[in-house]
């Protein structure tokens, strides 16, 4: 039996009762990783599966845009696995999904000695393959999972720039260097009516989307810190906002700006929920994983901004990411998996008390991030690590609607809450 | 003496409860009444009245003058509780446990009170429509048939025990029966025909009321003489059988025998006749007790004998409608009795799991203790009501682990058996079968 | 709890609701019958014949009475209104003249064979319209983030297809 393989899963299903296999298998994938055998790449290669490789947080060259490309993996009681494949990080024995029958089945490993279940993917949207009229692929705009339209605001992180990046982060590179692709290659900036069209274009697929969700690069210019940052995303907001009558379920994934900066954004767009990731909570860690956000902005005043953001947006309404698993990288990390899940419910039951949601993913050592050869811990301690955090968060009376299952799919502790 | 915990910690109503979260309250207090018994004051007595559910006997010329009496009352979720007692005199016929339950009115409602609190609403059951009414010979309809628990018409054909006879009565019986009506029996104390007129003209009166009846029992007094064993007994039944199928127009007839323990021809017999159940009670399982507490049975003709004779009536009434009854209780009956509750918890079970196994229903119903027995002039008493919550819930596991109910005598034809009482959220999933078929298809 | 809304009680008398009755154990078990018995009376309970002594509906009844707990009622018109009350067994009967009178009504509806094994009387505990439009609002409010984007309330028409 080793992490994550089929016999452990059986094992974590008797131990945690309470959590479902669809769940355990989720997370199985996303840590050993799956492979595509050739009839599903053929299978994948279909129109109404291809998401084709083209990702807004990712460059591709030539020879990988021809390589078809799945969406969100799909469990039978539609738990989405957003599952790595080998070009984002190095897996030891992956889980395989074949094609048979007309049916994707998951097998265990390559042997296909075990079938584990059927899966599907989530289908390609109506607007792939159609462009801007300034002529852009709409899929280099913005991608989307089951409900969840995503869009790249700005294609580079100026902490990279000095260094201090995310240890653990791989935006905007090209999954082989450890750095940001050049603008030539991947433009930075991405015009805001663009974005309009493309919003535009997937409202007319019905059915196809309940929530806008929006990131960038890491942007610090102007005074306040940040402020171009805002006033560019106040910019894309407003185009977007043209589609719609009023306030729309959206989310903006960015730094913790002030309690003005907030403000302006929730007055001049509408923008629903904002989603300032703190990463890791402890503070020693937090200074050392995430120096950028350190340097800029300072743990601290993260966490308070955090909290004021609740005033301007409503309880429920802030969110915030801890990357489990980062909190033990080596040599600094906390040295058990005790201290670990202490410190994220510790966060957790912070966070919840002053009406913040607080969520978890799964931390993969991508190849072109600094942390690329660390080791995740053990497949339970995800396990023990989202059943805590449903509890803290229901305790608090907050559920995870705009990161659940249908929109975000990368936060197993809310799939747990879809009995709730 | 060997140590028990059950009666060590005698756990009344509250800790019992306490103890055994899972069992229905309701089913729990029914236990606690039988045990401590119940007085009814006036005026839920002049309520009862009100409701049609008092029955005042008519006097006989002759008898002593009849108390009024009460079917029973039923809890909230139509669990009847039986042991309501007019006045002390008629309380102090039975041993009992405890200080009694009284049955009141409070705040206009009729509630069980333990104490001075009422623990529980109680309804009553308003009497058949028939009791009252005459045949044509005069006979009061109520002396020829009586009404059980709700559902289920009660017969006696028999005016006599042998047991009695013999003085070897079951050592809890307080036997002779109380329904007699002039001209209905011989000399030998059989029915005599202007009797069995009788009996067909009074259950066709009660089956006129709709939506009353759904079955009967058929019981006597032991006669193991004749030609064959019980051969007496038998011709008896055969005969009221026969009437009945006259009656109900079929050739089956609704009812169950309570009776002794036939040979296996002898119980096909009335099967054929158009018996639906039978249930030769056992009573005992340990044989050293049953010995002690039924001399006439070990006499005529052994434990053995009893046991094979349910088991060979599966065969010709289907399982689940063939039951065997223990008097739980009267197995720890000094100085021959199980030394402790737990002893004779397992041996009870014991038992009911071997009857289980081969598809005889097995029942039990709280000892009574009641002046005319010789356990009464003993001065036994029952065991504490923690050994009947583990034994209904011992029998509920045995009946729902074979997919055994008897639907003939459940908790609204009987209701004396707690284990029928908590079956009924196993009811869906009995398999009860045929004459002939398989007793443990599973 | 207040007596069931004017809504729930012209639902109940109308003979064309489909009035539907679903008891759970929490364990896996559930069942939903029609109830076409089911009636007000005249103290604000609600009562209705249950056929089958047997049935697997009669018992997880009885289990939720033992637990103190509550069933579902949905009624359902033919207009498209809904109405959900939940409701807690208080009491189960199979003689007396509240007895008699569904067994009677069954008699004059079904026929002499028909069958009535005992009457349940519940006490409501809660009410809520459950019709699509009612049940709409109360999500969107509540539920904001599963809206669909192309909804009319959500986009002007121009961008919708």
């Amino acid at each position: 039996m080793s992490e994550g393989d089929l016999d452990h899963i059986e094992q974590l299903e008797a131990k945690y009762p309470d959590v479902p296999r669809f769940v355990l298998l989720k997370l199985a994938l996303r840590y050993r990783g799956v492979r595509l055998l050739a009839p599903a790449t053929l299978a994948i290669s279909d129109a109404d599966y291809n998401y084709g490789p083209v990702q807004v947080f990712r460059y591709h060259d030539e020879e990988a845009l021809k390589k078809a490309h799945p969406g969100p993996l799909l469990f039978r009681d539609g738990t989405t696995g957003l599952v790595a494949f080998e070009d984002r990080e190095v897996f030891e024995d992956p889980y395989v999904i074949d094609h048979e029958g007309g049916k994707f089945l998951l097998y265990s490993d390559a042997s296909k000695a075990r079938l584990v279940d059927e899966v599907d993917f989530t289908p390609r949207p109506a607007y792939y393959g159609k462009r801007t009229s300034s002529g852009k692929p709409m899929e280099s705009i913005a991608t989307a999972r089951a409900q969840r339209m995503i869009i790249c605001a700005y294609r580079h992180c100026h902490f990279w720039d000095t260094g201090e990046q995310c240890k653990y982060c791989a935006f905007f590179t090209d999954l082989n260097e450890t750095r940001q692709v050049s603008e030539k290659k991947f433009p930075k900036d991405v015009e805001a009516e663009d974005i309009y069209e493309t919003v535009r274009e997937i409202l007319k697929e019905p059915g196809r989307v309940s929530e806008i969700y929006m990131t960038a690069g890491a942007d610090y210019e102007g005074e306040p810190a940040f402020e171009a940052e805002v006033d560019r995303y106040i910019n894309i907001l407003q185009a977007i906002g043209r589609n719609f009558k009023g306030r729309f379920s959206s989310q903006l994934m960015a730094p913790a700006y002030s309690k003005a900066q907030y403000k302006k954004l929730y007055e001049r767009t509408g923008l629903t929920t904002v989603c300032p990731n703190i990463e890791v909570w402890d503070e020693r860690l937090f200074k050392w994983i995430c120096p950028g956000k350190e340097r800029f902005v300072g743990r601290a005043k993260w966490i308070q901004n955090t909290v004021d953001a609740v005033e301007v947006f409503g309880k429920g309404n802030v969110y915030t990411q801890v990357i489990g698993g980062v909190e033990l990288a080596k040599p600094h990390g906390f040295k058990t998996e005790d201290e670990a899940l202490a410190s994220n419910f510790e966060a957790c039951e912070f966070y919840s008390k002053h009406g913040v949601v607080f969520v978890s993913v799964v931390f993969g050592p991508a190849r072109s991030s600094v942390f690329h050869d660390q080791k995740r811990p053990s497949l339970e301690y995800f396990v023990r690590l989202i059943r805590g955090l449903r509890q803290i968060r229901e305790k608090h009376g907050l559920k995870a609607d705009n990161d659940d299952y249908k929109h975000c799919g990368n936060h197993a502790d809310a799939d747990l809450e879809r009995v709730d | 003496m060997a140590e028990s915990a059950i009666l060590k910690d005698g756990l009344g109503f509250q800790q019992a409860a306490e103890k055994y979260p899972a069992f229905p309250r309701t089913v729990l207090r029914k236990l606690d009444t039988a045990l401590r018994g119940v007085l009814i004051s006036p005026a839920a007595l002049d309520r009862a009245r009100q409701e049609g559910a008092v029955y005042e006997p008519a006097p006989e010329e002759g008898a002593p003058p009849g108390k009024p009496s009460l079917r029973g009352a039923f809890f909230s979720d139509a669990t009847l509780f039986r042991d309501i007692e007019v006045d002390e005199q008629a309380f102090a016929r039975r041993i009992k446990q405890g200080s009694p339950y009284t049955l009141d009115l409070v705040e206009g409602k009729t509630w069980l009170v333990d104490g001075g609190v009422p623990v529980e609403q109680a309804f009553f059951s308003p009497l058949p429509s028939y009791y009252g009414k005459r045949t044509q010979r005069g006979t009061l309809l109520e002396k020829v048939v009586g009404a059980g628990p709700a559902n289920c018409l009660n017969l006696n054909i028999l005016s006599y025990c042998n047991s009695w006879k013999e003085h070897l009565p079951c050592k809890y019986c307080d036997y002779p029966p109380s329904f007699r009506s002039k001209g209905s029996f011989t000399k030998e104390g059989w029915l005599t025909q202007e009797g069995l007129d009788d009996i067909a003209e009074a259950v066709a009166m009660a089956l006129q009321e709709v939506g009353h009846f759904t079955c009967m029992r058929i019981q006597s007094g032991s006669d193991p003489h004749g030609e064959r064993p019980f051969e007496n007994e038998v011709a008896q039944y055969v005969r009221v059988l026969e009437t009945l199928q006259g009656v109900f127009g079929t050739p089956k007839v609704p009812a169950r025998l309570v009776a002794s323990a036939f040979p296996k021809d002898q119980s096909a017999r009335v099967a054929k006749a158009g018996a639906s159940g039978y249930e030769p009670h056992l009573e005992v399982w340990d044989p050293q007790a049953f010995e002690w507490v039924c001399p006439a049975k070990a006499r005529y003709f052994g434990r053995d004998y009893w046991i094979q004779s349910a088991v060979d009536a599966v065969e010709s009434f289907g399982r689940g409608n063939v039951c065997t009854q223990f008097v739980a209780g009267a197995e720890l009956a000094g100085p021959h009795g199980l030394p402790t509750p737990e002893a004779a918890l397992e041996s009870t079970l014991e038992g009911a799991e071997y009857f289980a196994q081969r598809g005889v229903v097995p029942v039990s119903i709280v000892l009574w203790v009641g002046r005319g027995s010789i356990f009464f002039r003993d001065k036994q008493t029952a065991p504490p009501l923690e050994y009947y919550v583990r034994l209904a819930q011992g029998f509920r596991d045995i009946r729902r682990r074979h997919c055994l109910a008897s639907d003939i005598n459940d908790y609204r034809s009987c209701a004396v058996h707690p284990e029928a009482d908590l079956g009924r959220l196993d009811a869906h999933r009995a398999v009860n079968g045929k004459p002939g078929e398989v007793p443990c298809p599973h | 709890m207040p007596p069931l809304s004017n809504q729930a009680s012209a639902l109940l008398a109308d003979p064309a609701t489909l009035k539907v009755v679903v008891a759970a154990d929490g364990a896996g078990g559930a069942r939903a019958e029609l109830r076409p018995s089911l009636r007000l009376q005249e103290d604000g309970t609600l009562a209705y014949a249950e056929p089958f002594e047997a049935s697997e509906a009669n018992s997880l009844m009885l289990a939720l009475h033992w637990a103190g707990k509550a069933a579902e009622i949905l009624l359902s018109a033919p207009d498209g209104r809904a109405w959900r009350i939940t409701a807690a067994p208080r009491r189960y009967l199979y003689t007396g003249p509240l007895f008699q009178s569904f067994y009677r009504e069954a008699r004059a509806e079904q026929g002499p064979n028909s069958q009535v094994g005992g009457v349940w009387v519940l006490e409501a505990l809660k009410e809520e319209d459950a019709g699509y439009e009612a049940r709409k609002r109360l999500e969107d409010e509540a539920r904001p983030f599963y809206r669909y984007l192309d909804r009319s309330d959500v986009t002007p028409k121009g961008a919708r297809a």
